[in-house]
């Protein structure tokens, strides 16, 4: 791997050092401001679509064509003065619902699944752990279609909950995984201590397991959340034709050819502007908290 | 001791329990109707249609090509991001992360609409490149965040003892680490490839329809043929499959399998 050359080089270099260290930081402070640049760059292009949706907010008309100032789409949305508007309300409120139930449901057995790995023997441990990338690695698709003849079959009727039930079936692993290594750093001999001083298992899950994975719960939740929300394939095939989310109702709706109602521009800026606002509160605290973690 | 974790391993239970239920019994279902023909009856129709018909398998070869370019061009853009972002000296990092799954927010329809609008407004034919900058555009997170997850758990060691050693910039990222980081890689191809050749909404939308790649036969025959589609579905199991058996060959290792993907 080390060729003599450089070995020799780098043996020249150090009795002298500053002259050549100070030119290599140089090169290395480059690359950086290089690197970093690209980066930005990066999410510049990646925010293009978003910066139209929010700029066309205050256009005319439901697309994004020639652009014509106007708030007749944020009158239609606080309003709610067209039947497009009422319809893209009421899959918003589906959506989120549905976001809601899902990553409540995909907590729950991510988490009980996490900590049953945990102490699962390898052989055990290693079957479930592959099960759980079935989901992650799978198209949605397949699994659209599977548990759409799954329901099918059975004769329920497809609606909110079979929405829901899908979409924890292939969350819920991310929700596992994403609770799992904070299982692992913890000392169960605590949880032993509180079981040998009397608690009930329960009480001991819940007093001394639970606060210590609670933040990878916590990021399961909102990454389950996520997740939910920007499901498409899934809700589209364990739906029924009246039920629309978000994601069904534009689709339906493009292909459709019009109907697509203005409102829908800055109901999503307004959403991605929340999210923007809560998410770098929340960095920015954590960052905080970590920073004085370190003080101590 | 020994019966408290016997236990606690049964708190599994209902995670497995709930992945039997919706994801196994239903993936029996679509075994079960590709051998099924229209009346009912037992038939091999449908993969025989599915191994021999020049629909089904130019569609395979042209999802693999494109799949395989979506990836590439994935990993030589999220590559970059992921290994600057975990540079120590990047102090925004975990706010940068936010910044690139944070587009998730705004529903990926309304995204794509967006970006439908913005090729036709600069004159753009849609077609298999807008299709694929729109897949690239979607699955780029997916290919930054393990690469990066993967990255930051380096022992910064090891790029120590690879410097002191004389290695040179160039030599210790080709040499130490993108060897090290190659689990990283794995899954977030496996997550760009096969959420890229079925995302038929983003295809359709992005190709006018004229685009049309493995999810987006299997949307459109499932509601005239349900047999031929699950038949469709059924080559994506044994895709998805291979995919499991490459992860796991490059995670065994790590005893954290896939852990922290975000």
């Amino acid at each position: 791997m080390v060729n003599g050359e450089t070995l020799k080089k780098n043996a020249a270099v150090k009795p002298a050092p500053t002259a050549v260290e100070a030119e290599f930081y140089k090169k290395r402070k480059l690359n950086y401001y290089f690197g970093r640049s690209y980066v930005y760059l990066l999410l510049l292009l990646i925010y293009v679509p978003i910066i139209m949706i929010v700029i066309y907010s205050f256009s005319k008309g439901s697309g994004f064509q020639s652009f014509r100032l106007s708030f007749d789409n944020i009158k239609e949305l606080f309003t709610l003065g067209s039947i497009d508007a009422r319809e893209m309300l009421t899959a918003l409120k589906n959506t989120l619902t549905i976001g809601v139930a899902t990553a409540f449901f995909s907590t729950f057995f991510g988490t009980l699944g996490a900590v049953g790995i945990n102490s699962m023997k390898k052989k055990g441990r290693n079957a479930l752990l592959n099960a759980s990338n079935i989901p992650i690695f799978s198209a949605d698709i397949v699994i659209g279609i599977a548990l759409m003849l799954l329901f099918a079959n059975l004769n329920i009727t497809k609606g909110f909950a079979t929405i829901t039930i899908s979409q924890t079936a292939v969350i819920a692993p991310y929700v596992m995984l994403s609770v799992l290594p904070r299982i692992k750093q913890m000392n169960m001999s605590v949880y032993e201590a509180a079981l040998d001083l009397g608690a009930s298992p329960l009480k001991a899950f819940g007093k001394v397991i639970i606060p210590e994975i609670m933040p990878g719960m916590l990021s399961g939740f909102i990454l389950a959340f996520t997740l939910s929300m920007d499901d498409f394939v899934i809700a589209q095939y364990t739906k029924n034709n009246s039920f629309q989310t978000l994601s069904t109702y534009v689709y339906t709706k493009i292909a459709g050819k019009g109907g697509l109602s203005g409102a829908l521009k800055p109901l999503s800026a307004l959403i991605f502007f929340t999210v923007l606002a809560v998410l770098l509160i929340y960095n920015f605290k954590k960052s905080q908290d970590s920073k004085k973690q370190i003080k101590k | 001791m020994k019966k408290i974790g016997i236990k606690r391993s049964y708190l599994a239970m209902p995670y497995t329990v709930y992945l039997m239920l919706f994801i196994f019994i239903p993936m029996l279902f679509i075994i079960y109707f590709s051998f099924v023909d229209s009346k009912g009856g037992f038939t091999f129709d449908n993969i025989v249609k599915v191994l021999t018909s020049s629909e089904s398998i130019g569609t395979f070869l042209l999802s693999i090509f494109y799949g395989a370019i979506t990836t590439g061009i994935c990993f030589l853009l999220g590559y970059p991001v992921a290994y600057i972002l975990s540079q120590k000296r990047f102090k925004m990092k975990n706010i940068i992360i936010v910044l690139f799954i944070l587009p998730m927010w705004v529903n990926f329809m309304i995204r794509t609409l967006a970006l439908e609008y913005l090729f036709e407004s600069l004159n753009i034919t849609l077609g298999a490149g807008t299709a694929m900058f729109g897949l690239v555009y979607d699955f780029l997170p997916f290919m930054i965040l393990p690469i990066y997850t993967t990255l930051l758990k380096i022992d910064k060691n090891l790029i120590e003892a690879s410097e002191d050693l004389g290695a040179n910039p160039k030599t210790v990222l080709f040499k130490t680490i993108l060897p090290l980081s190659v689990p990283g890689i794995i899954s977030g191809a496996l997550m760009v490839f096969m959420p890229s050749i079925t995302a038929y909404a983003i295809t359709e939308t992005l190709s006018d329809g004229t685009f049309n790649l493995i999810g987006n036969l299997i949307n459109m025959s499932f509601f005239n043929n349900k047999g031929y589609s699950s038949a469709l579905a059924i080559v994506m199991l044994v895709l998805i499959f291979i995919s499991m058996m490459i992860s796991y060959k490059f995670n065994d290792k790590s005893e954290l399998q896939g852990g922290g993907l975000w």
